[in-house]
């Protein structure tokens, strides 16, 4: 089938043997790609209760059918395994140019399981696969771990994909780096670590087959059209995801610890203040919006500092949770975790729950090393990552995650543990934005912004309609649509800002996906949004099958139990019992177990997952 | 009574101006907080806030559409902000 290079590569780590099979017609058919692909794998892959980091469990590289083509924003790869950070089925994306090389070397996925006898990296190139010592790269962090790489192999266009020294020292939330674009959260790299897989390293010259060129080229024209003509692009194609000022306007920047919901001076942290030390834009394969920044800092603490970004939620992780603005620690601090292979969300709100703690005398000196964990004062930031990332002193606990590091940590320590299924509350405090929170809250990897991002609230887009953000009242079918269409797009591993900012439509999509694939069906939007609930659906039966249900859709009770205490979102809490029954009656769901019925599994070809 | 003006974006850029403190009387409604900006920085100003596609204004954190639209009163001590469209998170 055209668009698809129709082969799945298997790579068995103990026995170091490799295989080759093809797509199989219903898994595009039904599934589509992308997202589609990694859920449907994972679910039949894995064996119930398997544990993330032992031998049976599996990582699965995804690439997507409109990788390497000239359509817009399709150049990212996603990654899938059982988090060992919250248990549950887990999907990590990241952008940059490994998708591509992925469809350029003849490969739609690559499923990795087994532990390899001592360090080695992955050698894809042109149907030919090798697996390499690393021993030599053991250690490394994740730029150094690229430049070898590509000398050892001697071409400084190999794509790689690596973890650092966090993936190697089994920190819960390590990412999988390539060219400082991160599948940061939930412990992709401490999966691959786990595997003694250092990188997958990948080089490729095939041809993509279309099966309608013509058609194809005027669908990519049309989408052209549709990015320019929106109202964002010309701002977002400048300065990229910095939009600290925004959340603070609406009194919903997560500040000590999602204690308050504004933070002192954040004017200095305003994208015009980013845009002042940008001295390089950068760009995914095949995209026109080339958000991405290299930043330096010319003077102060930080001079010489320099990364690629920092994007939003990074710029908050190293300033809410610390209550201070200081744009050159959130450069430093963005290119340490790059380096390291540390996911930045869950890192700085790991540091923001550890400065309450010691706030609050749960920790002290005797605990810190002599830190003083004391909001406004950051300096002990960049050695509490580097304390994560190798797990020394206070470290090694914090890299457990917030959830487990409350455990372990006891005397009250739960009720500051933010998070969602184990997963740290990135940077929106959902006070301020029912329908963001409620994704928080029902998202079935735990609390990531990403997997049903409402713009209608933070950003007042009109599709399918505005909404006040503090309103309940129609929230659970805002949520779903906002989850469905987001899964709708990952089919084909769009870049989740291109939908949220009304760059393309279903219609336009599903014309790229019909000429591409020749699939008839995937021109009609009622199909592909059909394939997004069902996406849905599969990961949540994929968690059930794990224990999950409604006992995991919650919040901490900071969120629901604690009114916004100043600013934009005083007074407002966060209403969940109500937003969640809405929630499943709209789904399809049992209201009073969060199971999809039997019903919507059938309606949705998910019969199979019933009684599993 | 005093509201507090934020400009963002190419607002900023015309207006050369971050933050404003505004004096305006009492009952003034937002559609005569603007036309005091029109007086104060011309009609480029009204041009921009009449032609910007998906102009925010934001009073107190709040989409001005669901306060009223540009009838919604202003009190003292309020803060409207005029965004342009961004993106980002």
């Amino acid at each position: 089938m055209a668009g698809y290079q129709n082969r799945i590569l298997r790579v068995d780590l103990t026995e170091r043997t490799f295989s080759e099979e093809s797509l199989s017609k219903d898994l595009t058919h039904d599934f589509i790609g992308g997202r589609g692909f990694g859920v449907k794998l994972l679910y039949d892959e894995l064996k119930p209760g398997v544990d993330p980091l032992g031998e049976e469990s599996e990582l699965i590289f995804v690439s997507g059918p409109l990788a390497g083509t000239n359509a817009q924003s399709f150049g990212r790869y996603k990654v899938f395994f059982k988090s060992p950070l919250t248990g549950s089925y887990f999907k990590s994306s990241s952008g940059g140019y490994l998708a591509s090389e992925m469809k350029f070397a003849g490969l739609d996925v690559i499923i990795v399981k087994g532990i390899a006898d001592k360090p080695v990296f992955l050698w894809v190139h042109d149907g030919q696969y090798e697996l390499r010592d690393a021993t030599y790269l053991w250690g490394l962090d994740c730029d150094d771990t690229h430049t070898l790489i590509r000398e050892e192999l001697s071409d400084p266009h190999i794509r790689v994909a690596c973890i650092g020294p966090a993936g190697e020292r089994g920190v819960k939330y390590a990412g999988i780096f390539s060219d400082r674009r991160a599948c940061g959260r939930g412990g992709g790299g401490t999966v691959m670590g786990s595997k003694n897989l250092k990188a997958i390293a990948i080089r490729g010259n095939q041809r993509i087959e279309l099966a309608d060129r013509e058609a194809f080229a005027a669908a990519v024209k049309e989408q052209i059209k549709e990015c320019q003509n929106s109202p964002e692009f010309a701002n977002f194609s400048k300065s990229g995801t910095q939009m600290g000022e925004f959340t603070n306007i609406l009194g919903m920047f997560p500040t000590k610890n999602f204690q308050e919901g504004v933070l002192p001076n954040w004017e200095q942290i305003e994208r015009t203040e980013y845009d002042k030390l940008r001295v390089r834009k950068t760009r995914c394969y095949s995209c026109m919006l080339h958000c991405g920044s290299i930043t330096k800092m010319g003077i102060g603490n930080y001079a010489g500092a320099w990364s690629e970004g920092p994007e939003y939620e990074t710029i908050w992780a190293f300033t809410g949770p610390v209550a201070l603005a200081d744009i050159g620690l959130t450069i430093a601090a963005d290119k340490l975790c790059d380096d390291l292979g540390l996911d930045t969300i869950s890192t700085g709100n790991t540091i923001g729950f550890a400065y309450e703690l010691y706030e609050r005398g749960l920790i002290t000196k005797k605990d810190t090393g002599g830190l003083e964990l004391t909001y406004g004062n950051n300096k002990p930031v960049m050695q509490l990552i580097r304390q994560i990332a190798y797990r020394q002193g206070l470290g090694d606990i914090l890299a457990e995650g917030t959830r487990e590091a409350a455990r372990r940590i006891g005397h009250g320590a739960e009720q500051y543990a933010i998070q969602v299924k184990g997963l740290e509350m990135p940077a929106y405090d959902p006070r301020g934005a029912k329908s963001h929170g409620l994704n928080l809250m029902t998202s079935n990897i735990g609390a990531d912004h990403n997997t049903g991002y409402a713009p209608q609230e933070i950003f007042g887009a009109p599709v399918p309609r505005e909404v006040d953000r503090f309103a309940v009242e129609g929230k659970g079918e805002l949520t779903k649509w906002n989850q469905d269409l987001t899964a709708l797009f990952e089919t084909g591993i769009l870049c989740s800002f291109v939908p949220s900012m009304g760059m393309l439509s279903e219609e336009v999509y599903g014309r790229l996906l019909s000429a591409a694939t020749g699939v008839a069906d995937f021109s009609d939007p009622a199909y592909l949004w059909q394939v997004g609930e069902r996406i849905f659906n599969l990961e949540r039966m994929f968690n059930v099958r794990e224990g999950f249900g409604i006992k995991d859709d919650v919040f901490p009770k900071r969120l629901t139990g604690e009114p916004m205490p100043a600013g934009p979102s005083a007074g407002q809490v966060f209403e969940a019992e109500p937003m969640l029954i809405d929630y499943y009656q709209v789904r399809g769901w049992d209201v009073k177990t969060g199971i999809p019925t039997k019903a919507k599994l059938d309606e949705l070809g998910l019969g199979f997952t019933i009684g599993k | 009574m005093n509201v507090e003006v934020l400009f963002f974006g190419q607002l900023r850029e015309l207006t050369a101006v971050r933050q404003t403190t505004v004096g305006m009387n009492d009952g003034t409604r937002l559609v005569d907080l603007i036309e005091h900006l029109g007086e104060e920085y011309g009609d480029a100003f009204r041009h921009e806030v009449n032609t910007i596609r998906r102009l925010q204004i934001l009073i107190n954190g709040q989409q001005h559409t669901f306060l009223g639209g540009i009838e919604a009163s202003l009190k003292d001590g309020d803060t409207v902000v005029f965004l342009p469209p961004i993106f980002g998170g």
